[in-house]
């Protein structure tokens, strides 16, 4: 970081860099919020206001609870199962679609997102369109399918597949 | 006694020579007359040909004519989508050199910063300053009353060093440059009585503040993006469509932005409120008053910047 950083307010880019957003995102949602201010130039509550506005977490870290699973991948895949249950994103709520990978390497973050591009398809996840970007969303009915990935009781074979 | 002349020729001589004058004069009266017919005849001959031949020429003109105004709505569309594209490029080059200025008077107030944190009553308070960014991570790891005493130092540090703070946060200057306005295109795309199904907004800023804003300086035409960004959010949101997906894509090297509306229950005018939203950022934007640039927005048939069949289209 050069001298002059340390004095420079905070710029968009780098309230989206800090939140793994991209500007656009982060535009998008200030304008929605209100608008931009007269000089774009802000500070650390300004970037904890779109971390709130843009509903991002950090489900993967140091205290995560992670299945354990011989398959690496599939342990992966079974602890996001278990995370979408935990914080009750069914029916009417709802979760930004890359808090599933936010906080992974990108190697891991490969195998969650196919799986949920996967389960996408088979229905077991809805997405929706929000400002937000992509959110996800578990039909009640959909509980069990997901229940069964998460405790390893019924994993469907085709996601199977993915780390086969 | 001399006899009197008598009359030595013949009356009947005389009536014969006189119907002969007649006929002769006759003859050539009306030959002339005929002749002068005749001539008449072919005057108007020539003239009712020279007609026909006007008005085949009238006629195969009139058809030129009406192919020509059939094909005025496809002239004017093609005249219409050149004159966005040349005003396009145009627009990304004014952006350009007008970032150009902006970036030279950012790196002004930098150097005015630079000079006065080399002044010895900064300096020393600047090299502190920078040394805490390395040692903050490790705070926690010391005692309480150590770390108080460090964070309070620093809070004081940062105080003294309040004239630097202020100065990097200081206005740009604005250039030394005549002010200019360029064109945000936007563009719906309605059934003819229906809501908007789609609304495309092409900014005259490189497609790269969207897929390589990672790698380039936030500049001007990154601040610019952002601005219109905004305009479009805060407008989805008062039209009642805050949810409405947006794609980014790259337009004849400018940026796009692409609204899906077709699931959305658009309420309201989007165009007025567009409109509205960019002519209040003119005036509320601190780049825009130091760039001396004004943004208007260009509303044109979606037909007009529909992109060529071959074209090739990124996504952000």
């Amino acid at each position: 970081m050069a001298t002059l950083d340390l004095f420079e307010k905070i710029r968009v880019s780098q309230i989206a860099s800090s939140l793994d957003l991209h500007p656009f995102e982060v535009a998008r949602l200030m304008g929605q919020a209100g608008g931009l201010p007269f000089t774009l130039a802000f500070d650390q509550n300004d970037i904890d206001r779109v971390r709130e506005l843009a509903g991002v977490e950090t489900w993967w870290g140091g205290n995560a609870p992670t299945v354990e699973d011989d398959i690496p991948g599939r342990g992966l895949v079974r602890s996001a199962a278990q995370m979408l249950l935990d914080r009750e994103v069914v029916g009417g709520n709802t979760t930004r679609a890359d808090n599933l990978f936010r906080g992974l390497d990108p190697a891991d973050q490969f195998v969650v997102r196919r799986a949920v591009n996967h389960l996408i398809r088979e229905e077991v996840l809805k997405s929706i369109p929000t400002s937000q970007g992509l959110h996800l969303q578990v039909d009640a009915d959909k509980v069990k399918v997901l229940q069964g990935i998460a405790d390893g009781s019924k994993i469907p074979s085709s996601l199977e597949e993915l780390w086969s | 006694m001399s006899a009197a002349p008598g009359q030595m020729t013949p009356k009947l001589v005389t009536a014969l020579e006189s119907i002969d004058r007649w006929r002769q004069e006759s003859d050539t009266e009306a030959d002339r007359e005929h002749a002068e017919i005749s001539e008449e005849q072919e005057r108007l001959q020539r003239e009712i040909e020279e007609r026909q031949a006007t008005l085949e020429s009238l006629a195969t003109r009139k058809t030129e004519v009406e192919a020509n105004k059939a094909s005025l709505p496809g002239e004017q569309l093609s005249r219409r989508r050149e004159a966005a594209l040349k005003n396009l490029a145009g627009d990304r080059g004014l952006v350009a050199a007008r970032g150009s200025l902006f970036g030279d008077q950012v790196k002004a107030r930098e150097r005015r910063v630079q000079e006065l944190i080399e002044k010895p009553e900064y300096n020393k308070l600047v090299k502190e300053y920078e040394e805490f960014q390395d040692v903050e991570m490790g705070l926690d790891s010391l005692p309480k009353t150590y770390k108080q005493a460090i964070l309070a130092h620093h809070s004081n540090v940062k105080k003294e060093l309040g004239p630097v703070f202020e100065a990097m946060a200081a206005d740009i200057e604005p250039v030394d440059a005549q002010g200019i306005g360029v064109a945000v295109v936007g563009s719906i795309d309605a059934p003819a009585s229906g809501s908007p199904e789609a609304l495309a907004v092409i900014i005259p800023t490189p497609f790269e503040t969207c897929s390589k804003w990672s790698e380039r300086a936030e500049d001007l035409a990154s601040l610019i993006a952002y601005r219109v960004i905004s305009c479009v959010g805060k407008m989805l949101a008062e039209v009642g469509a805050a949810d409405a997906p947006l794609q980014y894509a790259e337009y004849e090297n400018a940026l796009a932005i692409q609204v899906w509306l077709g699931d959305s229950e658009v309420k309201g005018n989007l165009q007025r409120v567009l409109d509205d939203l960019i002519d209040e950022a003119n005036g509320k934007a601190a780049e825009f008053e130091a760039g001396r640039l004004r943004l208007e927005m260009v509303w044109v048939e979606p037909e007009v910047v529909a992109p060529d069949e071959d074209a090739d289209g990124g996504e952000g």
